[in-house]
C-alpha cells in the first residue's frame, strides 16, 4: 500500500467550504499538497498519480451545498 | 484501549461527520472520504468510484435496502478491509449505482462492532474507540 499523507485531508477539511462554493459535482484528489479537479474519478486518479507517485491520494466527489443538510 | 479521533468536516457553520478512509478493493488500495451514518445498517458505497476498478461487485450478495423515501435500492456486498487512521479492520461493504445521495455511507456492521463512536459535536470530532 502507498503511504498516506494525512495532511492532504487537511487540506480538503481546510477548503472544504471554498470547494462546496467553486467546484460542486467535480472529482477532487489530492497528494503531497497537490491537487488536481476532474468529472470523474478515473480521471483525478490518472492525473495525480502522474503527479505523484508515491502517495495514496485523497478523493471525493465534492458535494453540492444542498446535500450537506440531509436526513440520512 | 486506542482511539482514533476525526475532526468533523464543516461547511457554512454545519458540521458534518464526514471522514477520509481507505479500501483494499481487489489487490488495490483506494482512499473515499464517507458520511459517517449510524442509521445506515450497512457501508454503502458508490459505484461510480469504483467501476474504473478490476473488481465485479455484482458477484457480491445481492440484498435491497430501503432508503429515506421508502424505496428499495439493490447493494451488492463484499467483505473488504478498511483502513481507519492506523486501524485495519474487515468489514462488509455494499456498492450500489442507486445511492441517491452524493456521499459513500460509513455505516454500523462491522464498524461499530469493532469501535466505539463517539459524536462529540460540541468539540466538532468523531472518537473511533477500539477495545481490542
Amino acid at each position: 500500500m502507498k503511504n498516506i499523507n494525512q495532511k492532504d485531508d487537511q487540506w480538503i477539511r481546510k477548503n472544504f467550504e471554498r470547494l462546496v462554493e467553486k467546484y460542486p459535482g467535480k472529482y477532487i484528489a489530492v497528494a503531497a499538497g497537490k491537487y488536481v479537479l476532474g468529472q470523474t474519478r478515473q480521471e483525478v486518479e490518472e492525473k495525480i498519480t502522474q503527479k505523484v507517485k508515491k502517495i495514496l491520494p485523497s478523493v471525493l466527489q465534492i458535494p453540492h451545498k444542498e446535500s450537506l443538510v440531509c436526513a440520512l | 484501549m486506542r482511539s482514533l479521533t476525526f475532526p468533523y468536516t464543516t461547511h457554512k457553520g454545519l458540521a458534518i461527520p464526514y471522514i477520509p478512509l481507505a479500501l483494499k478493493i481487489g489487490a488495490t488500495w483506494r482512499r473515499f472520504w464517507a458520511f459517517v451514518d449510524t442509521g445506515a445498517t450497512y457501508s454503502i458505497f458508490r459505484v461510480s468510484e469504483i467501476e474504473d476498478l478490476n473488481f465485479d461487485y455484482k458477484k457480491g450478495k445481492l440484498i435491497n435496502v430501503q432508503v429515506g423515501d421508502g424505496g428499495l435500492i439493490p447493494v451488492y456486498l463484499h467483505q473488504l478491509a478498511i483502513r481507519l487512521g492506523d486501524f485495519e479492520i474487515p468489514t462488509t461493504v455494499g456498492f450500489s449505482t442507486r445511492l441517491g445521495v452524493e456521499f459513500n455511507l460509513l455505516g454500523r456492521k462491522d464498524i461499530f462492532e469493532a469501535f466505539d463512536v463517539t459524536f462529540s459535536d460540541s468539540r466538532r470530532e468523531i472518537i473511533f474507540t477500539a477495545y481490542a
